[in-house]
């Protein structure tokens, strides 16, 4: 590869990785707009729960997800990026955790979980929802700027238990600063200082 | 399409800024005091919940404390969002923490309702493991051409705590050498590109 060549692939995989991280920032935060800048308009999302265009699918899921969840947490480790002109394709492992609201227990567990652990932890409001995979994802470039173009979910494996959260003792007291839904989120009033 | 003398400039600072990221997190599991303070500036500031104030001081209160509080951590970063304007610039950084808690302080770390329902119900019945999901949002300056941190504010998004299900002696487990410590004994110090040359000049 030429230094020109190792050049432009670095400055791609920077802005590729930017991308999956404002993603995921997109998603925990619930900011719509946000997150239609990560696809492009004709971009495809197959995500199991749903598929389609990506940018309905950011309306489906930042609804939804504060719906299910109390608080989400996504993410990203290995990032594995092949670049290739003005297309890319990369593999992200995910791990995600989210507190799942008591209303949604069944919709999200089933009945088998919500009888055997549901609410049987120390908060018996919330359960803990764990799931890990990866993205799958093709990007183009376009007038210089990377985004989706189709995105694949793939599911390895996930883990369901009741929530041990503390909020109220012991060492938990010090915590003051707890991330939000929304533009409250502390990461909004951070900008470059 | 051609790279500007700017993007170049982006790129370096990303390698640097990550690189002090990590940095603090291996300073903070091997208990490295001389190590942490080089991520701060001396006038940083670190409003971390259990101790908010002066990162050079919180570096003193942390180091010793997390070895009073805790057998054993690991502090994984995972997402890392950066924006950089200039001298300064904003990272996002996803956390995933481990604890393992000593005995004698489960009471004081986890208070009275955690231990009434989980006390000695592992199968470590001593050990219990403590788990924080949140994120570091900092502020980074460069000085004379090096990228320090001169705010970090830490935010919770979850925490988990369980009664340990740790296996040393058994099983495939007992397998698993060596395993990591605090301070310099620790293999990360002697894992340098100076023993990656010793050992090809050895082949």
């Amino acid at each position: 590869m030429s230094r020109a060549a190792a050049l432009d692939d670095l400055v791609a995989r920077r802005d590729i990785r930017a991308v999956l991280t404002r993603y995921c920032r997109a998603l925990d935060r619930a900011d719509l707009d946000l997150m239609k800048t990560v696809y492009w308009p004709d971009g495809v999302d197959v995500h199991g729960i749903f598929e389609g265009n990506a940018h309905e699918f950011a309306d489906y899921i930042i609804r939804e997800i504060q719906v299910f969840f109390e608080m989400g947490t996504h993410c990203l480790l290995n990032c594995h990026i092949d670049v290739d002109g003005d297309v890319a394709a990369s593999e992200t492992y995910l791990y995600s955790v989210c507190r799942v609201r008591p209303a949604q227990r069944e919709a999200i567990f089933g009945s088998r979980f919500a009888e055997l652990s549901g609410g049987k932890g120390l908060e018996t409001d919330r359960d803990l929802f764990i799931m890990a995979g990866r993205y799958l994802d093709r990007f183009q470039r376009r007038d210089g700027e990377w985004r989706i173009s189709r995105r694949q979910v793939i599911h390895d494996w996930n883990d369901s238990n009741a929530s041990n959260q503390i909020m109220d003792q012991g060492h938990f007291l010090t915590i003051d600063t707890v991330g939000a839904w929304g533009k409250s989120d502390p990461v909004y009033a951070m900008g470059p200082s | 399409m051609a790279v500007s003398d700017a993007d170049i400039e982006d790129l370096i600072a990303r390698r640097d800024i990550y690189e002090v990221l990590t940095r603090y997190s291996r300073a903070l599991d091997r208990a490295d005091v001389e190590l942490m303070k080089t991520v701060y500036w001396p006038d940083g500031i670190d409003n971390h919940g259990v101790f908010n104030g002066n990162a050079a001081e919180f570096a003193e209160f942390i180091v010793r404390e997390i070895q009073n509080w805790f057998e054993v951590t690991m502090h994984g970063l995972m997402n890392c969002h950066i924006d950089v304007d200039g001298d300064f610039a904003a990272a996002e950084t996803y956390l995933f923490a481990y604890h393992k808690v000593r005995a004698e302080k489960a009471d004081e770390i986890f208070g009275s309702r955690y231990m009434a329902m989980f006390d000695k119900k592992g199968l470590d019945p001593n050990h219990h493991h403590f788990y924080f999901g949140g994120r570091y949002l900092d502020q980074l300056e460069r000085r004379d051409g090096e990228w320090r941190i001169l705010k970090r504010q830490v935010v919770m998004d979850w925490n988990d705590n369980r009664p340990s299900g740790e296996i040393l002696d058994q099983g495939m487990f007992a397998t698993l050498e060596p395993r990591g410590e605090r301070g310099h004994g620790d293999l990360v110090f002697s894992n340098t590109p100076e023993a990656a040359r010793k050992l090809e000049a050895a082949e």
